[in-house]
C-alpha cells in the first residue's frame, strides 16, 4: 500500500488505530462511513485486537491522532490510489505528502477526534482545508477529518 | 543515500521527535537535530525546484530551530537562500524561519540581547562553541 512507510511505523499505527477504535466500542469489521468530496462510500475496518492493558500504556490524545492518521492513510490509498512519500513536520501546512497515480505530489492534513457531530466535522474540515491551502508547493492539497466514535473519515480537496 | 532510504528514516525521526517534545522529554532536542540532519541529506538529493526539495530545505531549518541549534539555523538558512535564488516562495519561507530563530534566541536571552545585541550574542556563542571551553573568549 505505502512502500515508503516504515514497517515499524505501520505496525504502530495499526496498533494505535486498534486501541482508538476499541476504546470507542468498535470491534474488527466495523463499518467506516467515508466521504471524499461529494462521493460517499461505506468501507470496512479490520484490525488485530490489542491486549486489554494496551490502552493504559498510551497517551489518549496521541492515540486519537495516530488512529486518525492510520485510517486516513488507508482511506486515501483505497479511494484515490495515493501512495505515502513521507511525514512532514509540524509547522508545515500538511502532515503527509503523497504521490497520486501520476506521481504528482499531494499534501494531506489529517485531524482526528473521538466524538463530533456533522457540524463539528464540517467546522474542522474547513479549518484544515484553509491550513493546507497555505502550502504552495504541492499540486494537490486535501484535508481529512476522522471521527473515531462513528467511525467516519471525510476528505475534502482544497 | 537514496530518497527511498531517507524518507522512511525521516518519517520515523519526525514522529519520534514530536512524541518526545509532547512529553517534554530531555531527548527531544537531540531528536529534532536528527530530523534536521536527515532533512539536509534529503535536500542534497533533491533540487530546489522539486516541491519535495523545498519541503526538505524548510524542514532542515525548522528542525534545527526545534533543536535550538541556532548556529546550524544560520548556516542552513544562508546556504538555502543562495540555492533558492530563483524560488521566491522558498526564499520567503526560509527567511521567515530565520527570523523565527532570531526571535527565539532573543526570547531565550532577553537581557543579554537587550544590552549587547543579538549579533554579539551569536558571536560569543560561536566562539564558545569553537574553542570548546568556556573561557577566555577573545575579541
Amino acid at each position: 500500500m505505502h512502500p515508503l512507510l516504515p514497517t515499524s511505523t505501520a505496525i504502530e499505527y495499526g496498533h494505535r488505530a486498534a486501541v482508538g477504535l476499541e476504546r470507542n466500542g468498535h470491534t474488527p469489521g466495523a463499518a467506516l462511513a467515508t466521504r471524499f468530496d461529494l462521493e460517499e462510500v461505506e468501507a470496512l475496518l479490520h484490525w488485530l485486537s490489542p491486549h486489554p492493558g494496551a490502552v493504559d500504556q498510551l497517551d489518549k490524545n496521541r492515540v486519537t491522532e495516530d488512529a486518525a492518521e492510520a485510517i486516513a492513510l488507508a482511506f486515501v490509498h483505497v479511494a484515490r490510489g495515493w501512495v505515502a512519500r513521507r511525514r512532514a513536520q509540524r509547522g508545515e501546512s500538511a502532515d503527509w505528502w503523497f504521490h497520486d497515480s501520476e506521481a504528482r505530489p499531494v499534501a494531506l492534513e489529517v485531524s482526528g477526534i473521538d466524538k463530533g457531530d456533522a457540524g463539528v466535522v464540517a467546522d474542522r474540515l474547513r479549518t484544515k482545508v484553509k491550513q493546507v491551502q497555505q502550502g504552495k508547493t504541492a499540486n494537490q492539497r486535501a484535508a481529512c477529518v476522522v471521527v473515531l466514535s462513528a467511525p467516519a473519515a471525510t476528505v475534502a480537496t482544497a | 543515500m537514496s530518497i527511498e532510504l531517507l524518507y522512511p528514516l525521516v518519517t520515523e525521526a519526525i514522529r519520534r521527535a514530536e512524541t518526545l517534545a509532547d512529553m517534554g522529554a530531555p531527548g527531544a532536542r537531540d531528536a529534532h537535530l536528527e530530523v534536521s540532519l536527515l532533512e539536509e541529506k534529503i535536500a542534497e538529493s533533491l533540487p530546489v525546484s522539486d516541491p519535495e526539495g523545498a519541503l526538505a530545505r524548510r524542514g532542515a531549518v525548522r528542525a534545527a530551530i526545534a533543536a535550538r541549534d541556532f548556529g546550524r539555523v544560520r548556516l542552513l538558512s544562508a546556504r538555502f537562500l543562495k540555492e533558492a535564488a530563483k524560488s521566491p516562495d522558498l526564499r520567503r519561507d526560509i527567511a521567515d524561519l530565520a527570523k523565527q530563530a532570531e526571535s527565539a534566541q532573543t526570547a531565550r536571552f532577553p537581557r543579554a540581547t537587550a544590552r549587547y545585541g543579538l549579533p554579539e550574542i551569536q558571536r560569543l556563542g560561536r566562539a564558545f562553541f569553537q574553542q570548546g571551553a568556556p573561557f577566555p573568549i577573545g575579541p
